[in-house]
């Protein structure tokens, strides 16, 4: 039997960039600002998740303007879609394992 | 690690629910679409008996506009499908830049421009497929069908049941509207209460086959609204 942590990816399974990539899935650009202010991040704390998950072909980042004001916009991959699919499946794995495990704890005592 | 797991999907959740709260900005192209429909409604009051050809309240206008309607309702219609496409455009555009979230709308866009390229074809086609498209063009709120078609491409987009439902609530009525006449639903229902043939709004009821879809349009579009400014 496989462990349900098997199917834990290093890349995605970190609580921020978990965030970053669940917020991107919702939309077709997510801006900087709203994955800095949502998940309460600086942003070279924010800056640093993304290039992992750019790096990681997850994220593509785009740098514009709006008027002069710099913008950025973040949209997920497919290949960043079926990693957040995958993690998510591993999850549920991990709980769903865990309350049968506790159930049968509880059938035994 | 599993209770951990456990929160973290629930934080999850929220974070999914949230963003697609906020991103979802469909209130506008209903709230729109529906005045734009509603707005039609007093060109299809027919003029006073007799009356030649068209009845409709004024019925002279340019022939390649046939695929709309005669004459006003005809240059009504497209500026109407050209008004709703461009300022539906403009507000997502706009709802981004507020939000930090955007919904790229090409499909519905490609949706209503094809419509009304279609609507345009179909007066150069018309004498020679007019048994096939004299149906859909007779009632000339063909231009429904249309708008119907745009919104079920952004019930998609938007990832929402509710915009669906109402899409193909819409939907319905525009079909209803363009192949039967549907104010003689109305005319039966006014029978029920009692009203005499003499006392029928023979003359306004063309204006029931596009008031019933606006109006579910602004009820859904103010509605969402509401669900919006409750959510912040």
């Amino acid at each position: 039997m496989t462990s349900p942590t098997g199917g834990l990816d290093e890349v995605v399974h970190q609580r921020h960039r978990l965030g970053i990539l669940t917020i991107a899935a919702e939309a077709d650009q997510v801006e900087f600002t709203y994955l800095r202010d949502t998940l309460g991040l600086t942003a070279g704390n924010l800056n640093r998740h993304l290039a992992v998950l750019e790096d990681a072909g997850l994220v593509t980042v785009a740098k514009g303007h709006l008027g002069r004001r710099p913008r950025t916009w973040v949209s997920i991959t497919a290949a960043g879609r079926s990693a957040l699919a995958a993690e998510m499946t591993a999850l549920r794995e991990l709980v769903r394992r865990h309350e049968r495990g506790v159930g049968e704890a509880a059938d035994g005592a | 690690m599993s209770q951990d797991a456990q929160r973290l999907l629930a934080d999850l959740d929220g974070l999914r629910r949230s963003t697609r709260g906020r991103r979802q900005a469909y209130w506008f192209p209903l709230v729109l679409f529906g005045l734009l429909l509603c707005g039609a409604a007093p060109l299809f009051v027919r003029m006073a008996a007799p009356c030649e050809g068209s009845c409709y309240v004024a019925a002279t206008g340019p022939g390649w506009l046939r695929g709309f309607g005669d004459g006003v309702l005809g240059v009504y219609w497209l500026c109407a499908l050209l008004v709703g496409t461009v300022l539906t455009t403009l507000w997502y555009a706009w709802h981004a830049r507020d939000s930090g979230l955007r919904t790229r709308v090409r499909g519905p866009v490609l949706a209503w421009l094809l419509g009304i390229v279609v609507l345009l074809g179909a007066a150069t086609v018309a004498a020679s497929l007019s048994v096939v498209l004299w149906p859909a063009l007779v009632r000339q709120d063909a231009a429904l069908l249309v708008v119907a078609v745009g919104l079920l491409v952004l019930a998609r987009l938007e990832r929402s049941r509710y915009l669906l439902v109402v899409a193909v609530v819409v939907a319905g009525l525009a079909v209803l509207a363009t192949y039967y006449n549907p104010e003689n639903l109305l005319f039966r229902l006014l029978h029920l209460f009692g009203v005499a043939d003499a006392s029928m709004p023979f003359r306004f009821a063309g204006a029931f086959g596009v008031l019933l879809p606006g109006a579910v349009l602004l009820a859904a579009g103010v509605a969402a609204l509401a669900g919006d400014a409750r959510r912040r």
